[in-house]
């Protein structure tokens, strides 16, 4: 149930922060501006399909599809936003975060890299050690849930068939 | 090697499709997999979509410089040329300053509370000129806290020009402060291409900014708690704040809070 819980929690995570950019795609798209990390040409198409990869990660990790890979790309989104946090603080820029879009309003700085920082790991646990209860990665692909007990190996032998 | 693996590398040598509940899961994965880069390829589409269908506003033309900048030393001129300013253009942007005050989005980020008596500064012009709050008591002032490269704040620009041409010079004042730290040949530059008759201030800051690298703020920014461009601010003869927002506006309500704020002094 832990593992269950931990994989909702990220499913939760990804969720509502795409939904939440979702909602004001073009206020999103001026933080991202803000940033001034990529090149204008690409502002854009990031700023309006970001939302809709998260959902789609967040979806992933609800139902238990491909959980691994959806957690490893989390993971990568991640580490994507806390090196742009990052170097925004560090260049002592005033900008709101953009995290969760128009739904909250903080200016980047060490508690929002931390926050981000906890609420990249549920994801992390899922990228090692994938909480297949109630998946379809188990009902479909017949993958094993890592949060499984681990079977008690058997320190008796079978005896052999009676004809 | 276990006999698994070999019985699988046999298959995969003799390229025969694995067979019973292996075979199952196998298509199944590749399934999953098509159904994912299919759902990939449709978002794709979709922002394509809703990317093509956004209009890009044709960028500002140049005004005519006011006296100021026409006078500016030579050094300033030529050093504002190399900056090479071009207003950015955005689809989306500049739209809502020509419709009704209804129109406005309401306030993104905490700033100062209405009430509030506005954190006095004193401040340069890019031609090294002071202005201070304290010299405009006793009119209605906009602040605005803008960057150069800023789209939404080069939408705002030729808006705020008109605005201050059509509201008496005697009850109303406007000033916009540079908020993320530019230098003087940047603001110039920005400046004297829209022709604003009003003045921009430099706040400089620990980490110096210009038209293509943003800074960082400025103690005056700070202290007006600026998150975002444009933020404005309106202060009442007595230099409290009576609005306060972040983000392009319509003119019409700029123009609504800056004659309520001048008739409440």
């Amino acid at each position: 149930m832990l593992g269950l819980a931990i994989r909702v929690a990220a499913a939760a995570i990804w969720l509502v922060a795409g939904i939440a950019k979702v909602a004001d795609l073009g206020h999103f798209h001026a933080q991202v501006e803000q940033y001034r990390l990529l090149p204008g040409a690409l502002e854009a198409p990031f700023a309006y399909a970001l939302p809709f990869v998260e959902i789609l990660i967040g979806f992933y990790l609800l139902v238990g599809l491909l959980i691994r890979p959806a957690a490893i790309g989390a993971c990568v989104l991640m580490a994507l936003f806390l090196a742009a946090q990052i170097q925004a603080w560090a260049r002592g820029l005033t900008l709101d975060c953009g995290c969760f879009g128009a739904l909250a309003h903080e200016r980047v700085g060490p508690v929002t890299i931390l926050r981000d920082v906890a609420l990249g790991l549920p994801a992390l646990v899922m990228a090692v050690r994938p909480a297949r209860l109630a998946s379809l990665d188990s009902l479909l692909l017949g993958l094993p849930d890592a949060f499984a007990p681990s079977q008690t190996p058997s320190n008796t032998t079978a005896a052999p068939d009676r004809p | 090697m276990g006999k698994a693996a070999r019985l699988k590398r046999q298959r995969q040598a003799a390229k025969v499709p694995p067979v019973g509940k292996q075979g199952q899961l196998q298509q199944r994965r590749k399934l999953v997999w098509s159904g994912t880069a299919v759902t990939l390829v449709v978002i794709g589409a979709v922002v394509g979509v809703i990317l093509a269908t956004r209009s890009t506003p044709a960028k500002p033309p140049p005004a005519a410089a006011d006296a100021a900048d026409r006078n500016a030393p030579q050094a300033l001129i030529d050093a504002a040329r190399k900056v090479g300013f071009s207003p950015n253009v955005e689809p989306g942007v500049g739209e809502i300053e020509s419709r009704p005050a209804s129109a406005a989005q309401p306030s993104s980020t905490d700033l100062l509370p209405v009430g509030t008596q506005a954190p006095g500064f004193s401040l340069k012009t890019p031609q090294g000129q002071t202005v201070s709050l304290a010299q405009l008591r006793g009119k209605a002032v906009l602040l605005e806290f803008f960057a150069t490269w800023c789209p939404h704040c080069d939408a705002e620009a030729p808006h705020l020009h008109d605005l201050y041409a059509s509201l008496p010079k005697g009850k109303v004042a406007f000033a916009s402060i540079n908020a993320d730290g530019e230098d003087a040949a940047s603001i110039y530059a920005y400046h004297s291409y829209f022709g604003l008759q009003f003045p921009a201030l430099l706040d400089p800051s620990s980490s110096s900014g210009s038209f293509h690298n943003p800074g960082a703020a400025g103690p005056v920014t700070t202290r007006y708690q600026v998150q975002s461009f444009p933020t404005f601010y309106v202060l009442d003869p007595k230099g409290r704040v009576t609005w306060r927002s972040d983000g392009e506006q319509p003119d019409a309500l700029l123009r609504q809070e800056l004659l309520k704020a001048a008739a409440s002094g």
